[in-house]
């Protein structure tokens, strides 16, 4: 594991990110923006046209979404329960759901893409 | 029974509901006592007078009665405070609650353990420390300080260690090894030092999974500080220090110049100290105002700084 100073400078730099890109995020469902109302933010055709139109924003929400909450939930669990045992278990949780959600979230969007094609 | 100027009664008679623990048996209960309090009556001479003349099982800690020792904190209407600095009847309640500082193992009715709370302190090296080994082992000389430098850590300095921030805190609560705003509070106090060359040693201790990234800005350490040392903030410079360090943006501070024991002589007395007061015939002019001032209100003083005045004119 890195420093913990590290990981706390990767903590606040994402924190600073999100504000970004959840912005982003936010302005692409809120309605009277981009679509008139919520629902149709959400309709597959919409999802599609922003995955095309703001899909690296989208990989960027996700990659810094997912380091920033794991950072956040390891602390969490670090403060909830201590001891050696613990500690390396919450460690290796975190890499492991980091690297789940990160392999199967940019899969799923470079397919959306296009960049990746599933099943030829 | 009198009134005092706002028309209240000048004494009343408080309710003590204290929380006591019997370690032999393993018993925990409240316990009341009613004790009559007049402006200036802390809780400490509550405590006192209720074990003296009701009470004398009834244990607690204390020593200075001054606020100066840190001994006393207690768990006073739900709010950590030092027991000697506390008035009953400020607290403006008919019953006041006492019970054992949160977060630290309680020993016996009020008494808590702070073994815990020190070592942590003990961990973040709570001195100076110099690069050299020999100046470590063998110090022979003190270290100067500008006073600019003095003003960065004065007011961390004050800490009395009475561990009111630590009971205060929600992650010391949840988290036993967080090294708590003491220590952190104090880790700072240290590194900012410009005499001590401790910074990597000491960053190593607070850059911990338990160390100062545990910190949530929650500030009831600095909200319970009877000093206004204000360890919330120390932490968050602790932390500043730390993520320029890690981000490289600031290089190390370097230690002072200014008279290490390798620059100045060695075992040395040196002059007496110059009088303040060069003119004598000032300071007698001052003393005898001094003294006819205070004849009416404190007359034994007054005596006493002519006694003084004698002695220094016939010298
Ligand atoms: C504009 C968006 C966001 C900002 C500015 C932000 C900022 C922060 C900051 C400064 C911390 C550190 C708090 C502390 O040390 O006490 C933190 C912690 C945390 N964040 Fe975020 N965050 C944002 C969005 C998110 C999102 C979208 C998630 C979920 C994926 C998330 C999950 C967490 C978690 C789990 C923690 C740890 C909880 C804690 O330490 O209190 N945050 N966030
Ligand atoms: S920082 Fe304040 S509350 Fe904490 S131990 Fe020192 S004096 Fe007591
Ligand atoms: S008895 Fe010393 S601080 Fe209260």
């Amino acid at each position: 594991m890195p420093r913990e100073s590290t990981l706390h400078l990767l903590l606040y730099a994402t924190a600073g990110l999100l504000a970004v890109f959840l912005t982003i995020h936010v302005a692409l469902h809120a309605p009277g923006l981009f679509y008139d109302t919520y629902k149709e933010s959400v309709q597959r055709e919409s999802v599609r046209k922003n995955y095309e139109n703001f899909g690296w924003a989208l990989v960027a929400l996700l990659i810094v979404a997912v380091i920033h909450g794991l950072i956040g939930l390891r602390g969490i669990l670090l403060e909830l329960r201590q001891g050696p045992r613990w500690e390396a278990f919450v460690n290796f949780l975190v890499v492991f759901l980091g690297a789940y959600m990160l392999g199967l979230g940019t899969y799923t969007l470079l397919t959306w893409l296009g960049i990746i094609h599933f099943g030829g | 029974m009198g009134v005092n100027g706002n028309g209240r009664p000048a004494t009343r008679v408080v309710k003590i509901r204290v929380r006591r623990y019997d370690p032999e048996t393993g018993r925990r209960w409240w316990q009341e006592y009613r004790v009559e309090a007049k402006k200036g009556t802390t809780v400490l001479d509550a405590l006192l007078r209720i074990k003296a003349e009701q009470d004398h099982t009834l244990a607690m800690r204390y020593s200075c009665r001054m606020g100066a020792c840190g001994s006393c904190g207690m768990l006073i209407n739900k709010m950590p405070r030092l027991a000697c600095e506390t008035q009953l009847l400020d607290l403006g309640t008919d019953t006041v609650t006492i019970e054992p500082l949160p977060n630290f193992p309680v020993l016996r009715d009020l008494i808590t353990d702070f073994g815990d709370f020190f070592k942590k302190h003990r961990d973040i090296m709570p001195y100076i420390v110099r690069e050299s080994k020999k100046e470590n082992e063998e110090p022979y000389r003190e270290y100067y300080m500008p006073p600019d430098e003095l003003n960065k850590i004065i007011r961390f300095s004050y800490c009395i260690m009475c561990g009111l921030c630590y009971a205060a805190c929600p992650v010391v609560a949840i988290d036993k090894k967080f090294l708590g705003p003491q220590a952190l509070g104090q880790a700072y106090r240290w590194v900012t030092d410009v005499r001590d060359e401790g910074l990597r040693l000491r960053l190593e201790k607070v850059d911990d999974k338990h160390g100062v990234w545990r910190c949530h800005f929650a500030g009831s350490c600095s909200a319970a500080c009877p000093k206004g040392v204000d360890p919330a903030q120390g932490i968050q410079l602790l932390r500043s220090k730390l993520v320029a360090l890690t981000a490289g943006a600031r290089r190390e501070k370097k230690p002072t110049h200014v008279a290490t024991p390798t620059t100045v002589r060695y075992v040395d007395v040196g002059d007496a100290p110059k009088p303040t007061v060069e003119d004598k015939s000032l300071l007698v002019k001052h003393l005898e105002e001094t003294a006819q001032e205070l004849e009416q209100d404190l007359p034994y003083v007054a005596q006493a700084l002519r006694d003084y005045l004698r002695t220094i004119t016939s010298s």
